[in-house]
Formats: C-alpha cells, sequence, structure tokens
C-alpha cells in the first residue's frame, strides 16, 4: 500500500491525467458512441409518430369538411361506373338505353362470363382489370349512330369499352368489355383518409352521372 | 557550473508547465465528454417524452377518427373506385376516337357502308356515285388525316377500289392503323 502511495506521489503528474483521459474514452465508447446511434432511431421514431398524428388530424379535418350527402351520391356513381362484381343487370340496361338513346336495334346479346378453370386469352386492352365480355348483334346501324351508339355507352355505367365491331349492310357484331372489381380491402381499411386529387376530382366529374 | 544549473531549472520548469498543461486538457476533454454526455442523455430524455406525448395525441386523434368510421370508410371506397378507374378511363374512349376520327373526314356526297374494327385496325367500305367525291377524299382527305396534329394514324391502305356497273356506284375499302 505504501508502495502504491509513493508510487502515485511520483508519477502523480502522469496517473491522474490518464485517468481522465481513460474516463473520457470509456464514456466515448459506452456512452456517446451508442447513444448516436439511439437518438438517431428514436428521431426517426418522433419523426414517424409525428407524420402520423399530421395524418390523422388532416383525415379529421377532411372529413369534417364533407358533406355526407354529397359523398353518398359520389360513391354511387364511382360503384356504379365500376362495379365490385359482374352487374349482368346493368350491363343490359346500359346497352340497351345506348342502342334507344343512338337509335340503333339490339337484336342479339349474349354474355362470356369467362372459364371456371384455366388461362383464357384476354384482349391485350383488359388484362389489367377484370371484365365481362358482351357480344352484341345490332341492326339499322351506321356510320353515325354506331358514333353515337358508342358515345353513349361511354356516357352509361358500368364502365366499358368497345374492343371490336364489325358493321355491313346496316347490321353488325360488336363486343363489349364491361368492367368491374372487387374492392381492395387494404385500401379501404386504412386510417388515414388522403383528400381526393385534382386528377381524381376531375375524373369522378366526367364519370356517368346517376339518373 | 552554474550555466548548468541554471539549464536543469529551465528545463524541470518546461516539464512542470508540460505536465500542467496535459492535465488541463485531459481534465477538459473529460468534462466535456461527461457534459456531451449529459446532453445526450437530456436530448434522448425529451425525444422519449415527446414520442409519449404524441402516441397520447394519436390515440386521441384515432378516437376521433373512430367516431367518423361511417363517413371514413365510404370516402376510402370512393378513392379506391377512382384509383381504378383511372387505370381504365380515358383509355376505353379509343374505339369512339377512332370512329370520330374517320367519320368527320368523310365528306357528305361519300356514304359509309361497312365498318369493321378490330384492335387498333379500322376497315371501312365507303360508296358514293360521284366519282369526283371519292377521288378528293382518297387523295386529299386522307393525306390530310395523317398530317393532323397529334394524329394516331400509323398506316391508310386502300384495299381495292371499283365500280358497279348496275348501279354506277363507286366504291373503295380502305384499312387505317392507328397507333396502340
Amino acid at each position: 500500500m505504501e508502495d502504491l502511495k509513493l508510487f502515485y506521489k511520483k508519477h502523480s503528474t502522469i496517473i491522474l491525467p490518464g485517468v481522465f483521459i481513460l474516463g473520457a474514452f470509456i464514456i466515448i465508447m459506452q456512452v456517446v458512441l451508442p447513444a448516436f446511434s439511439i437518438v438517431g432511431e428514436t428521431k426517426q421514431q418522433l419523426d414517424t409518430e409525428q407524420q402520423k398524428l399530421n395524418d390523422y388530424n388532416a383525415s379529421i379535418e377532411s372529413l369534417r369538411q364533407l358533406d355526407e350527402t354529397k359523398l353518398n351520391d359520389d360513391v354511387k356513381v364511382a360503384t356504379s361506373a365500376l362495379p365490385s362484381t359482374k352487374d349482368i343487370e346493368a350491363i343490359y340496361l346500359a346497352i340497351t338505353s345506348s342502342a334507344a338513346r343512338a337509335g340503333v336495334t339490339l337484336t342479339g346479346f349474349s354474355v362470356v362470363l369467362g372459364g371456371v378453370y384455366g388461362k383464357v386469352d384476354a384482349p391485350v386492352e383488359a388484362t389489367t382489370m377484370p371484365y365481362v365480355l358482351v357480344k352484341i348483334q345490332i341492326a339499322g346501324v351506321d356510320m353515325a349512330s354506331l358514333v353515337d351508339f358508342s358515345n353513349t355507352l361511354l356516357d352509361s355505367s358500368p364502365l366499358s369499352k368497345i374492343v371490336s365491331a364489325n358493321i355491313a349492310s346496316g347490321g353488325g357484331d360488336v363486343d363489349i368489355l364491361f368492367y368491374y372489381r372487387p374492392y381492395d380491402l387494404n385500401q379501404i381499411n386504412k386510417d388515414v383518409v388522403k383528400p381526393l386529387n385534382q386528377t381524381q376530382t376531375k375524373l369522378l366529374q366526367s364519370l356517368p352521372q346517376l339518373p | 557550473m552554474v550555466e548548468q544549473g541554471l539549464n536543469l531549472l529551465t528545463v524541470e520548469k518546461k516539464r512542470e508547465k508540460k505536465y500542467s498543461n496535459f492535465f488541463t486538457f485531459s481534465l477538459l476533454a473529460l468534462i466535456l465528454t461527461v457534459l456531451i454526455s449529459i446532453g445526450i442523455l437530456l436530448y434522448m430524455l425529451w425525444l422519449k417524452t415527446t414520442i409519449s406525448s404524441v402516441t397520447r395525441k394519436e390515440s386521441e386523434a384515432l378516437a376521433t377518427l373512430n367516431t367518423m368510421n361511417g363517413k371514413r370508410i365510404k370516402y376510402l371506397t370512393l378513392s379506391e373506385r377512382l384509383s381504378s378507374i383511372q387505370k381504365i378511363v380515358p383509355g376505353n374512349a379509343e374505339f369512339r376516337d377512332r370512329l370520330t376520327t374517320i367519320a368527320e373526314s368523310v365528306p357528305p356526297e361519300v356514304s359509309i357502308e361497312d365498318v369493321s374494327e378490330e384492335r387498333n385496325i379500322v376497315t371501312i367500305k365507303m360508296t358514293s356515285p360521284d366519282l369526283a367525291a371519292i377521288n378528293t377524299y382518297l387523295n386529299t382527305n386522307l393525306k390530310g388525316l395523317t398530317n393532323k396534329k397529334g394524329s394516331q394514324i400509323r398506316t391508310i391502305t386502300i384495299q381495292s377500289f371499283g365500280l358497279n356497273a348496275n348501279t354506277g356506284v363507286y366504291s373503295a375499302t380502305i384499312e387505317f392503323v392507328f397507333n396502340i
């Protein structure tokens, strides 16, 4: 013990600063450096939570400003334009009313509902969206009424696309795709509501309105 | 001898000053490190407290949102439908647009008898008793169609041209290939 004291007294000018530097080094290695990464993660977590809070508040504000009656109408318009199931009745009504408005006589109507199993060669235009293929036969049609028919069909729900037509001597066949799509529950079950963007608002206004 | 003693004293003083500087430096380094550590710990504490506060506010906001659940689901449904519809519209109007482009180019003296459209190919059969009208259409209007700004027509082919001697009606079959 005495030897140690003697040793310390003799070398105190070196030992004490050495202990200080060693202490500083240990603090840097054990506290400061690990703390930097923890602080980074915690800051990121705070930013995420803050963003969530902002999104929730923005959602509340958006929902408060919504007129529920208009919202109900908009949902009806959008779901009529793109039903979640194959709505054969709506398809038939769209075709018959479009034909009547264009002055075309509908002479035949058949629906290709698709196979039960196996891959089907779908029209290229329709591969990204489920559809019902409807084959119709029409009479009393010329170029002008065919344009009218396609126009009125575009203004009808459900949304459709004429993929082929073969008209000769005032009558012929037209193949039409009627689109539908099951609801994407991942998008519907979200907590955050984002306001419709300008494109979506314009699109909503351009959709066939309900009678 | 005297000079040597003085030199030893200077060296000793220099050494002491060196040790003193070293001591001060090491002490400052330790204090600085401790202060930085305390600063970081306080900042972490502040972050944790803020996170707790934000999380509490989140729960309150979520509770408020849940009171508007019906409206929220309707709005999200609307948004979901519109996102899907964006993939259909305006691409579904191609048929109408192609026919309209062709119909607008046809003069009133010429009538279109047959129309066929398959994918991006539209074929029409036109008739007219007026040869000059058909000639003008084939030589002028068709060229105008391809030169039109934003024209989607890739090629135009006159597949046939003839006269029905019994009726005196001229007919032409034309194929329009549009860009996909």
